[in-house]
C-alpha cells in the first residue's frame, strides 16, 4: 500500500530531477546581473522536488498530516458523500481492461483521420467507444454512430466552417461525396 | 452611476440583437443539460461548447460561455434534489437537505427555493459585479509587474489551498501546470525550454490542448473505468415548481443574504469556483445560522445557502477575469481562453477601452438569470429527459467534441496528440487524487507569471525584496503566504490534538 502511495511521488521527482539538470544546461548568452530564460523553470522545479519530498515524507510516515480529506474533489474519483450516487455502491469495480481499450482508440484516431478521413474515422471511433463503453443495443449503436457522425460533419464543416480532413484515395472521394450529398461547399 | 446604467442599457440591446439572443438561448439550454448530466460537470460543458466559438464575434463567444456558466450552477439541482444524483460536485450539498425536503413530499417547494436562491444570489452577486468592476479596474491601471505578479502568486495560492483535498498534491499538480506552460521558445533569449527536439513542442503547448484533454477525456476515462451506469427516471411525471411565498421567502432573508455575500467573495478569489462557494456556504449555515440545529433535516435555508452562494459566484468570479485578466474559477478560465483566441487580453485597458464589449457581457449574465428561472420553471422536464440517454453514446459524442475542439483552434492534427497526452494525464491524476483545475490554472497563469517575476527582477536589478517594498504587492504576497501557509499550521495543530487525543 505505501508502495503505491509513495510511487507517484517518485516518478514525478524522478522527472523534475532531469528537467532541472535540463534547465542547468540551458544554452543562452548569459548577461551580468540579469536572470536567464532558465531561471523560472528552475524555481519551479526546485518547489516541484521539495513537495515531490514532502509527499514522499507523508506516504512513508502514512502521516495524516495532509492526507486527503472530505471535500469537493473534482470528477468521479471526488470524496464520497451522503447521498452520492458511489455511496449507494451503485458504481461497480475498476475495470482497467476497459480504460486500455478506450485509450488505445484515442490513440489511433488522429493517425486514422489523416488517412481515412473525417466521416470515417469518427464513424469507427464513436462506434466502438460505445461498444466499449458495454451499450448492448447494436441498432442504438449503429444509428447513433451514423447520425452522430452525419450531424457533427454538417455542423463543423458545413456551419462553423472547420476544415476536416477527408482522407486519401477513395476515402478521399468519399468525403467529397457525402458533402455533396449534404449539400455542402 | 447613470453612466454605468447607460452602458448596462446598451449592453442588454447589444444582448437582444438576433445573433446574440440566439446565442444566449443556446448558452442557457447548455448550460441546463450539461449541469444535468452527471457525466459531464460544468467546467467541461463550457470547454466542450469553446470550438463553437471559434467563427462566432467576441461578444456573442463570451454570451454563449456565460449563459451556459449561470445557468451550470442551477440545473443539477432537479437531478440531485428529485432523483438523489448531483449532476455537479456544486449540487452535492442540496442532498442533504434539498432531497430531504423532496422525501417528506414537498419536491416542488424544494425546487421552488433553489430557483429563488439561484435568481436571489446571482442578482445580488450580478449587481456587486456591475458596481465593483469600473473602480477594480481603475485601481488595477495603477499596478505593476510587482504588483500583479503577487496578484497571480495569491490567485495560484488560493487554488491550491482551497481545491479541497490534498495540498502537497494540488502544489504539485500547480508545478505541473507551470512547467507545462514554459515549455518551448523562450520569447526574450530565443532559447528552447524543454522541447526535446520537437517542433511541436518547440511552438509551446496550447493551454486549450491541457484543459480539453484533462477534463474532458480525462473524465471520461476516469468514468469508463467505473462503468456507465445510467440513472433510471420513474419520478419524472413528478417534476414541477412551486414557489415559496413572499413571507417564506423573508424569513430566509439572512441566510439568502450571507450566502450571496459568501458566494461573491468566494467566487473573487481566483481559483475558487462554484462548488467550494456551495459547499462553504452550507458550512457557514450549518455553524452559525440561526436554524443550524435542523440543517440536514429539509429546511429551505438547507437549499438556499449553497444555491444562492454557486450561482452568486459566478457575479464574483467575473470581476478579476474582466478588471485583471485574472480567470476567478475553472470556468471563467475557459471564458479567458474564448477571449484570447479572438486576439483579446481581458483586464483593466480591455475594461476601459471596450466598455460596450464588458457591458454586453454584464448584460448577458443578467438576461441569463432571468433566462435560467424561465427554463427552470417551464422546460425544465423536457430537458431532464436527457438523463436518458445512455451514457455511453453521451460520452462518445463528449470524445468527439474533444477532439473536434482541438482541431478547429489550428487545423493541426499534432494538436490531437496534445489532447489524447493531457486526457492520460487527466485520467491519472483522478486516480492518484491529484486535483486538475491547479495544472490548468498554472498553465493559463505561468506565462504571466514568469514576465512579471523577470520584468520585476530587471526593473529592480534583480533586488528580490522589491516584492516586499511596495505597499501594495507586499499586502498581496502576506496574503499568498497565509493563504498558503495556514491550511498547513491548522492540519499540523489538528493531528497534533488527534494524536494528544
Amino acid at each position: 500500500m505505501a508502495v503505491r502511495k509513495v510511487a507517484p511521488f517518485i516518478a514525478l521527482l524522478a522527472g523534475a530531477a532531469y528537467l532541472f539538470w535540463l534547465a542547468l544546461n540551458f544554452e543562452y548568452p548569459r548577461v551580468p546581473g540579469r536572470l536567464g530564460p532558465d531561471a523560472w523553470p528552475k524555481i519551479i522545479l526546485g518547489l516541484l522536488i521539495l513537495t515531490c519530498l514532502v509527499g514522499i515524507a507523508n506516504a512513508l510516515a502514512g502521516r495524516a498530516i495532509d492526507s486527503p480529506k472530505e471535500g469537493p474533489a473534482e470528477g468521479p474519483g471526488r470524496t464520497l458523500l451522503p447521498g452520492d450516487l458511489a455511496a449507494d455502491g451503485t458504481e461497480g469495480p475498476s475495470r482497467y481492461g476497459l480504460v486500455a481499450i478506450g485509450f488505445a482508440l484515442f490513440l489511433v484516431y488522429p493517425f486514422a483521420l489523416e488517412y481515412v478521413g473525417f466521416l470515417v474515422a469518427t464513424f469507427a471511433l464513436m462506434a466502438l467507444f460505445m461498444i466499449v463503453g458495454q451499450w448492448r443495443n447494436p441498432l442504438g449503436i449503429a444509428l447513433t454512430s451514423v447520425l452522430g457522425t452525419l450531424v457533427l460533419f454538417y455542423i463543423f464543416r458545413g456551419i462553423v466552417y472547420v476544415s476536416l480532413p477527408l482522407g486519401t484515395g477513395p476515402f478521399q472521394d468519399f468525403t467529397v461525396w457525402v458533402a455533396q450529398l449534404l449539400r455542402m461547399r | 452611476m447613470l453612466d454605468v446604467l447607460l452602458h448596462l442599457g446598451n449592453g442588454l440591446l447589444t444582448v437582444c440583437q438576433p445573433v446574440n439572443f440566439m446565442v444566449l438561448l443556446v448558452g442557457l439550454v447548455l448550460g441546463l443539460l450539461v449541469a444535468v448530466l452527471p457525466g459531464l460537470t460544468l467546467v467541461m460543458g463550457v470547454v466542450l461548447a469553446l470550438p463553437f466559438t471559434y467563427k462566432m464575434g467576441i461578444t456573442p463567444a463570451v454570451i454563449l460561455l456565460t449563459a451556459m456558466y449561470v445557468t451550470g450552477t442551477y440545473g443539477g439541482a432537479f437531478t440531485a434534489i428529485l432523483f438523489r444524483i448531483p449532476g455537479e460536485p456544486i449540487d452535492v450539498p442540496l442532498l442533504w437537505d434539498g432531497y430531504e425536503m423532496a422525501r417528506k413530499g414537498e419536491p416542488a417547494k424544494a425546487l421552488g427555493w433553489t430557483l429563488v436562491a439561484a435568481l436571489g444570489g446571482g442578482l445580488v452577486a450580478a449587481i456587486v459585479m456591475v458596481a465593483a468592476s469600473e473602480p477594480v479596474a481603475r485601481i488595477a491601471l495603477t499596478f505593476s509587474a510587482p504588483e500583479y505578479f503577487g496578484l497571480v502568486l495569491f490567485g495560484l495560492a488560493s487554488v491550491v489551498c482551497l481545491g479541497g483535498g490534498s495540498q502537497v498534491n494540488a502544489l504539485i499538480s500547480l508545478c505541473i501546470g507551470l512547467l507545462i506552460a514554459s515549455v518551448g521558445v523562450d520569447g526574450t533569449f530565443g532559447i528552447d525550454r524543454f522541447a526535446f527536439g520537437f517542433d511541436t513542442l518547440r511552438d509551446g503547448i496550447e493551454y486549450l490542448g491541457v484543459m480539453v484533454g484533462a477534463y474532458g477525456l480525462g473524465e471520461v476515462l476516469a468514468r469508463l473505468e467505473k462503468g456507465f451506469t445510467s440513472p433510471t427516471l420513474e419520478k419524472l411525471g413528478r417534476i414541477e415548481t412551486r414557489l415559496p411565498s413572499g413571507s417564506e421567502i423573508m424569513a430566509v432573508k439572512g441566510t439568502l443574504a450571507r450566502s450571496s455575500i459568501l458566494g461573491i467573495i468566494v467566487g473573487i478569489v481566483p481559483g475558487a469556483g462554484a462548488t467550494i462557494a456551495s459547499f462553504l456556504s452550507y458550512g457557514v449555515e450549518a455553524q452559525y445560522g440561526p436554524r443550524r440545529r435542523e440543517m440536514g433535516s429539509g429546511i429551505p435555508e438547507g437549499i438556499v445557502a449553497p444555491q444562492a452562494a454557486s450561482t452568486a459566484s459566478v457575479g464574483g468570479a467575473m470581476i478579476p477575469l474582466l478588471t485583471m485578466g485574472i480567470p476567478g474559477s475553472g470556468a471563467t478560465a475557459i471564458i479567458l481562453g474564448a477571449f484570447m483566441l479572438q486576439g483579446v487580453q481581458p483586464g483593466a485597458q480591455v475594461f476601459l477601452t471596450q466598455p460596450e464589449l464588458i457591458y454586453a457581457i454584464f448584460a448577458a449574465v443578467f438576461a441569463s438569470l432571468f433566462g435560467m428561472v424561465l427554463l427552470g420553471y417551464f422546460a425544465i422536464k423536457a430537458l431532464v429527459k436527457v438523463l436518458d440517454l445512455n451514457e455511453a453514446a453521451v460520452s462518445a459524442f463528449v470524445v468527439m467534441f474533444c477532439f473536434i475542439g482541438a482541431l478547429a483552434a489550428r487545423n493541426n492534427i499534432n494538436d490531437l496528440w496534445t489532447i489524447v497526452a493531457f486526457g492520460a494525464v487527466g485520467y491519472l491524476f483522478e486516480k492518484f487524487r491529484f486535483p486538475i483545475a491547479p495544472m490548468v490554472l498554472g498553465c493559463i497563469l505561468g506565462p504571466l507569471a514568469e514576465s512579471y517575476f523577470l520584468t520585476s527582477m530587471i526593473s529592480a536589478e534583480n533586488d528580490w525584496t522589491v516584492f516586499f517594498t511596495r505597499p501594495v504587492s507586499a499586502v498581496l504576497m502576506g496574503f499568498a503566504a497565509l493563504t498558503f501557509v495556514f491550511p498547513i499550521y491548522r492540519s499540523w495543530r489538528e493531528g497534533r490534538r488527534a494524536r494528544a487525543a
